[in-house]
């Protein structure tokens, strides 16, 4: 099924829902794993998920089409994301990066997950990456998104995108020696 | 061997899934609807022998097409030379005419009305089958 064609079942009254049942089981995983890369915790990712495909299924007739709806989804799970770590960092008296750097410490596998030994390095070096850096290193990376997507779902500029895709790239290499 | 990508997550375990589509969906009051789906070995199969019943009418109605079209032009070919036969008859008629009339001795001792039904004429009772007609005609 096209983009075109889930956001036509979306759109109509009579078939939203089964609309909406597609767009859950199409994005549950991606959409986990992206909110994950930006709020380092299960219990944190689960809330925020939930959110997120509340938030959609309420908002959906206020897209415009002007992007593709991934994009305007993908959008919507990082502001939730990113507004869950503000509060945090309010209640820790903290900033965002703070908050993330507490949670790679306290990081464990969860019952639920039994990550690889990879995997755990690498969530912990992400963990250790500026968000937004981090952010855009898991749209690009694990997520397969192109940098000019990952902009427009960050609302800024191609070229800062890159700078901050060079960055994590950077960093990570550096972290991933030392881990 | 292939190189896994270490960046590519595992699935998420099935449990988790649908305890949290279970929240999302009462959440928003609705329920799950999902159209049935088939494996896709069924589809892979309704369209081979699709395809295979395309190939075949699609080939009979070519050839066919392709046969009808050689028959044409066989005819086309004979009818072109009977034709061309009649033609040339009637040219070479029509020189041996004018041969003659171009020969004094001809001109004298004979006059020819090169027209329309001479060639015909002519025509006709060059050909075998005016003979045969004229015996059949004649034996009635």
């Amino acid at each position: 099924m096209t983009e075109i064609e889930l956001t036509a079942l979306l759109k109509n009254p009579q078939t939203k829902t089964r609309g909406f049942t597609i767009l859950f089981d199409l994005y549950k995983e991606r959409l986990y794993y992206h909110i994950r890369s930006i709020v380092a915790n299960h219990e944190a990712t689960d809330d925020v998920l939930q959110n997120t495909f509340i938030k959609i299924y309420r908002h959906i007739d206020g897209f415009e089409g002007k992007s593709q709806l991934f994009t305007w989804m993908y959008r919507i799970a990082t502001n939730e994301a990113l507004n869950y770590l503000k509060i945090e960092a309010k209640h820790q008296q903290g900033t965002i990066d703070s908050v993330r750097e507490k949670r790679v410490l306290q990081m464990e596998a969860h019952s639920y997950f039994d990550l690889s030994e990879v995997e755990k390095k690498l969530q912990k070096a992400l963990d250790q990456l500026p968000h937004r850096q981090a952010l855009v290193f898991s749209l690009h990376f694990e997520q397969k998104l192109k940098l000019k997507e990952i902009a427009i779902i960050l609302e800024t500029s191609l070229g800062n995108v890159k700078a901050l895709h060079h960055l994590a790239q950077k960093k990570l290499k550096k972290i991933l020696r030392q881990l | 061997m292939k190189r896994t990508n270490p960046l590519q997550r595992k699935p998420l375990p099935k449990a988790y899934l649908t305890d949290l589509e279970n929240r999302v969906f009462e959440a928003l009051a609705i329920e799950p609807q999902r159209t049935k789906s088939r494996s896709l070995r069924h589809y892979k199969y309704q369209w081979t022998i699709a395809a295979s019943l395309f190939i075949c009418i699609g080939s009979y109605f070519f050839f066919e097409n392709s046969k009808n079209q050689t028959e044409l032009i066989e005819i086309e070919s004979a009818q072109i030379a009977d034709y061309l036969t009649s033609d040339y008859e009637a040219n070479i008629f029509i020189e041996q005419q004018l041969g003659i009339l171009e020969d004094p001795f001809s001109i004298e001792n004979n006059v020819y009305d090169l027209d329309h039904e001479s060639v015909i004429n002519y025509l006709t009772e060059e050909s075998p089958s005016y003979w045969i007609n004229q015996l059949e005609e004649n034996e009635k």
